[in-house]
Parts: structure tokens; sequence; C-alpha cells
């Protein structure tokens, strides 16, 4: 049972951590993917899809202001363009520069060179023309500058736009090889993540089954150790049975002289009252001879003594069969191994007397072992009777039975030994099987041998063996630890 | 997908570019027609007259967070009954764009004519800029919505 609180107590702790593995796994695979998915998400932000686009829209609109420039000079007051036309376009032309030079979206392409410096140039062309539009030079005059300051500017713009090209196209195959990684690195965390789970479910389910089996032997110990009782119930009423003309004749004899005795001390009394005289002035004698009166006076305390020592002799008895046929108590409490000995023998004594003669010595100081009460005794029983049986059996003519108690260790040794010719060789790896027996039908049931050694493991943490190497012999040993663990111990 | 469709309006964005720019105009004016193909004309004045609403926000084409203050977009197409399909929003330079008119009334759109209490001139990407709260609404910072921030805008016009 120990065991069984164990093995739980081990199952929810491996439980309980198995579940935090995979907590902190979800935990971690969540945070990590969050991480991946935000650094996608500031990828994206990067706006490098229009990085060349912007330099582009430069180039294009640097284009257009240079054809209308040259629209506008060929026919300053005629033409289709008026100088408001040519500072729009230019206005839009610095406004794209502006957007690829203080936008935050295009902070990246400040890392190519050729951009840097294509846009400080025309920041400062810029500057210049400004200031000579806010002098108030000539409109011709101000479209001649522009034409001249920014006419030169055309072979920088087309570097710097193809530079920027190349540079978002590497950017971008960065990005995308930065993004490639980012996701292999989320599917190689998917995968192990799903073997961890895998693992961790198997080790879950194996864990839960492994509760189940232990809840399911438990069960069994359970029905087994019910099963037992129940038989162990059983044999004692099956051997109270079998003593009970025994234990009957052993009453029997006593009551049968103290009815003797009572009639002897009726009659002598009756005789006393019998020889009683009275006279006239009140007074009364004894008219008795001498020898009667001696006689009774002899054989009268004799009668009571030998009365009263005979009814001691039937409340003994009474008080073994009481003891015995006590249901047994649940409680793990101390036994007295003497007391369960002395029971045992003033049951059985009938039924061996005819049989054999059965000598018992104590060669111990301790006399206590923990365990139930009456199933040492209940097993001493099977044991004598046993032995009683193989020597009537097996006709041997002085037979013995000797009961010797030895402390060996840390056990009480109990050593049953009769010489009614011994288990023969075939037989000594059965004698302890369930219904395994060689007495005939209705005399054995099969079950008192092993139930004897299962009462003495299970209920005092012993053993009961068969003594190898004895011939015309059988000796039974029943080791009785004399610790006190189990009392306070778990039942 | 988004992508694509941003390449596609900046390469649009590139031929308008090349063509010349009307100077017909006034350029502060904006013309709104309507499904029906009513057109009118706001002046920056009137513009301001109707209900005002400010976004502050970032953006990839400015530095650090502004103030952009203009009309909703639920404001401004409502009044003039357009309410679902689609809107062209077109640049002083002719570039434009197609939005889902849903797309700027859901998500809050405004177009600004002030930038940090400022008139914004073209330089400054005005006289008008469509812009939607990048800012409070992270999902709007996809190509998709940049494409849809048109700036330097003269006209929208309602399509059925």
């Amino acid at each position: 049972m120990a065991n069984l609180d164990q093995k739980k107590k081990i199952s929810f702790v491996t439980n309980g951590v198995a579940i935090l593995v995979l907590t902190l796994f979800v935990v971690v695979y969540y945070f990590y993917s969050m991480a991946i998915v935000s650094k996608l998400e500031d990828e994206r932000f990067a706006y490098r899809e229009n990085f060349a686009w912007a330099m582009f829209q430069i180039q294009k609109q640097y284009l257009v202001l240079d054809r209308d420039i040259a629209k506008y000079s060929n026919d300053p007051k005629h033409g289709s363009l008026t100088f408001d036309d040519i500072l729009f376009e230019y206005d839009l032309f610095v406004s794209r520069v502006e957007i690829v030079r203080d936008g935050s979206g295009f902070a990246t392409l400040h890392e190519v060179p050729a951009a840097v410096n294509l846009l400080s140039d025309l920041t400062a062309t810029i500057e210049k023309l400004d200031q000579k539009i806010a002098e108030g030079l000539p409109a011709a005059r101000i479209v001649e500058l522009m034409d001249r300051q920014l006419g030169d500017m055309s072979e920088a713009i087309q570097d710097a736009t193809v530079l920027t090209t190349n540079y978002v196209s590497v950017y971008n195959s960065s990005n995308i090889a930065g993004v490639k990684n980012d996701i292999e690195e989320l599917s190689y965390l998917f995968i192990f993540g799903l073997i961890v789970m895998i693992g961790l479910l198997v080790f879950l389910l194996h864990n839960r089954q492994r509760a189940l089996r232990a809840d399911m032997d438990a069960q069994v110990a359970r029905q087994q150790q019910h099963v037992v009782e129940e038989a162990a119930e059983y044999a004692k009423m099956h051997a109270l049975g079998t003593l009970a003309g025994g234990v009957a004749h052993e009453i029997n004899t006593p009551a049968q002289y103290i009815h003797n005795n009572l009639e002897f001390l009726t009659d002598s009394f009756a005789e006393l009252t019998g020889a009683i005289r009275y006279h006239d002035d009140g007074s009364a004698n004894l008219e008795i001879d001498r020898d009667r009166v001696e006689f009774m006076a002899e054989e009268v305390p004799l009668a009571l003594r030998e009365s009263l020592e005979g009814l001691e002799r039937i409340a003994g008895i009474v008080r073994g069969i009481r003891k015995f046929a006590h249901p047994t108590n649940e409680s793990i409490e101390p036994v007295s191994v003497p007391e369960e000995i002395e029971t045992a023998i003033t049951l059985t004594r009938n039924q061996i007397k005819h049989t054999a003669q059965l000598d018992y010595s104590y060669h111990s100081d301790v006399t206590e072992v923990i365990g139930r009460r009456n199933h040492l005794s209940q097993a001493l029983i099977n044991l004598i009777v046993n032995a009683g049986q193989a020597i009537k059996s097996n006709g041997i003519k002085n037979g013995r039975i000797s009961v010797v108690v030895r402390l060996v260790g840390g056990n009480i040794e109990i050593r049953v030994r009769d010489n009614g010719g011994g288990v023969p060789e075939e037989l000594r790896s059965r004698i302890f099987d369930y219904f395994f027996t060689t007495k005939e039908h209705g005399v054995g049931t099969g079950q008192g041998l092993p139930i004897c050694r299962k009462l003495i493991q299970d209920d005092f943490g012993g053993d009961l063996i068969l003594t190898e190497g004895l011939v015309g012999e059988a000796e039974f040993v029943m080791f009785l630890p004399v610790s006190v663990e189990r009392l306070n111990g778990p039942a | 997908m988004f992508k694509v469709f941003a390449r596609l309006a900046i390469a649009v964005a590139f031929v308008a570019m090349i063509l010349p720019a009307s100077s017909a105009q006034a350029r502060n004016q904006l013309t709104v027609m309507a499904a029906d193909g009513a057109k009118t004309v706001l002046s920056y004045e009137e513009l301001t007259q109707l209900p005002k609403t400010d976004v502050t926000t970032t953006t990839p084409w400015t530095e650090g967070k502004h103030v952009f203050t203009g009309v909703s977009f639920a404001d401004l197409l409502g009044k003039y009954g357009i309410v679902d399909g689609n809107v062209r929003v077109s640049a002083l330079n002719d570039y434009s764009v197609t939005v889902p008119a849903a797309e700027l009334i859901e998500n809050g759109a405004i177009l600004t004519y002030q930038l940090d209490g400022k008139t914004m001139t073209v330089r400054e990407k005005g006289p008008y800029w469509v812009i939607f709260p990048f800012d409070s609404h992270p999902s709007l910072q996809t190509d998709q919505y940049w494409s849809y921030a048109v700036w330097q805008v003269k006209s929208i016009n309602g399509q059925p």
C-alpha cells in the first residue's frame, strides 16, 4: 500500500513536471513566433519595394522638368507653358527630393553613397535656386539657372537611380533570405515542438497507464486479501469443527470427575446430616463411626480441590475456544507468542493425544511480535493437526511432535517438527499451492498451508517454510520479525 | 498582391508624371464629382468650413509624428452622396488611384489640408493629402494603404 502511494506520488510529480514543460514550451513558442512575426512586420514597414521607385520618381520628374524648361526656353512669351508651370513642375520635383531625403520610410536609402551624394547635391542646388527665385530675378533668368544647374545632374541622377536599384535588389534578397531563415527557424521550432509534445503525450499516457495499472494491482491485492481473509476465516471454522469433538472430550473428562466428586460430597453430606441426634435440652450430637469421619475429613477436601482444578481446566479450554473463535481483529497489535502457542496446544491436545506426544519448549526472553491476534494460533493449530494426521495416516507408533521457539537474529523462530514420515520430494514444491492436498476427500481443503503462509507473511511480515534435507520427519519453520516498525507503519 | 498593386500604382504615377500638368485649374481647388456626374469645385476656404478632423501619426514620407488636419472622408463623401462604390483620387500631376469608398470611410481617412496647423504647399505634398490613422491602426501600415495615401490631391471622383 505504501508502495502504491509512492507510485501515485511519483506519477503526480512527473505529470506535473510534464505539464510544466509543455506549458513552458507553448509560452516560449508563442513569444518566439510572435517575435518573428513582429520582425516580419518591421520588414514590411521598411517600405523596401518603393525605394527604387522613389528614386525613379525623382528621375522622372527631373526629365519632365528638363523637357518643360527646354520647351519654355524655345518660346518663353508665346509658348504653351508659362513660368508658373515651370515653377509648379519644379515644386513637384523638389517635393520628390524632400520625400526621399526626409521621409522616415526611406532612411535605408542613406546607406547608398550615390543616393546620399545626389540628395546632398540636389539639396544644395535647390537652396541656390530657391534663393534666386526669392530674389525676384526675371523668369527667363531663373529658368536659365535651373537649366544650367540641374542640367549637369542628369548623369548623377541616372547613376544614383541604377545604384539604388541594385541596392534595393540586394536589400530585398537579404530581407527575403532573412524572412526565409525566420520561417525555417519557425518550422524547425514547430517540428521540435511537435516532437516534444508527442513525447510528452506518450509520457503522460504512459504515466496514466501506469497509474491505472497500479490502481488495478491495488484492487487485485485488496481482492486477494479479502479472499485470503475469508479463506482464513473458513479455515478457522473448519479447524474448530475438526477440533470440536476433541475439545468436547477435553471438557467432558474433568466434567465427569467433577460430577463424581459432587455425588460423593452429596452422599457425605447426607450421611452427616442423617447421623445428627437432637435432644430435648436443645443439644445435638453426631452418631457416626470414627472411621467414616476420618475418611470424610481426608476425601472431601481432595474432592473439592480436584473439582476446582477440573473447573479451572474447563475454564481454560473455554477461554481458548472463545479466543480462537472470536472474529479476527483488523488491527495490527502486539501479540503474545506463548499465549498463542498455549491456545493452539490446548485446542489440539485431544486431537493428537492418542497419536503423538507433544513437546513444547520456549527459549527466548522475547514474547511479543507485531501482527494480528489469533492468526498465529490458527497457523500453529494447522501445523500441529497436520503433523498428527501425518503420524496417524503413516501408522507411526511412537509419534512425536515438537514445538520449539528460539530467538534467532531479529526473528522469533517457531519450529513445528513431527516424525510422521516427512514430505515426499516430489510434493515439496507444491504443498504451499492453493487447493493442493494429499489428504482424503473431506479431510483437507488444500488451503491450510498456503493460508498459513499468507497469514504469517501478510499479518506478521514473516514467512513459513519447509525445512529441507530431513528424512522421515517434517519440519515447518515460522519466522516472526520482532521489529516494532510494523506497529507504527501503515496498515 | 499588395506589392503588385503598389508597383502598378507607382507605374501609373510614372506615366502620369511624364504627361504635362494642367495649368487651367487653380492649384488649391478641389473638384469633387458625385457618382451621378454632378461636379463641385471647392476652394480651400470652403473645404475648411466642413467639419474638421485631426489625425496624429507618422508616415513613411515624413519625419516624426505630425498633426494632420482635414475633413474626414465620411463627412466629405457623405456630403456628396458617395457612400459606396469606388473613388478615383487624382493628384496635380494626374497620378490617380482608385480606392473603395468604404476603405476611406471605415478606416477613418481624412483629406488633409493642414500639416501641423499650416497650409501645405505643393512641396509639402499639398494642397490636399489623403491620410489614414497609420499609428492608431497598425493594420493600415501596408503597401495597399500607403498607395491610397495620395498627396497633392486635386480631384475626387465617385464611381458607380
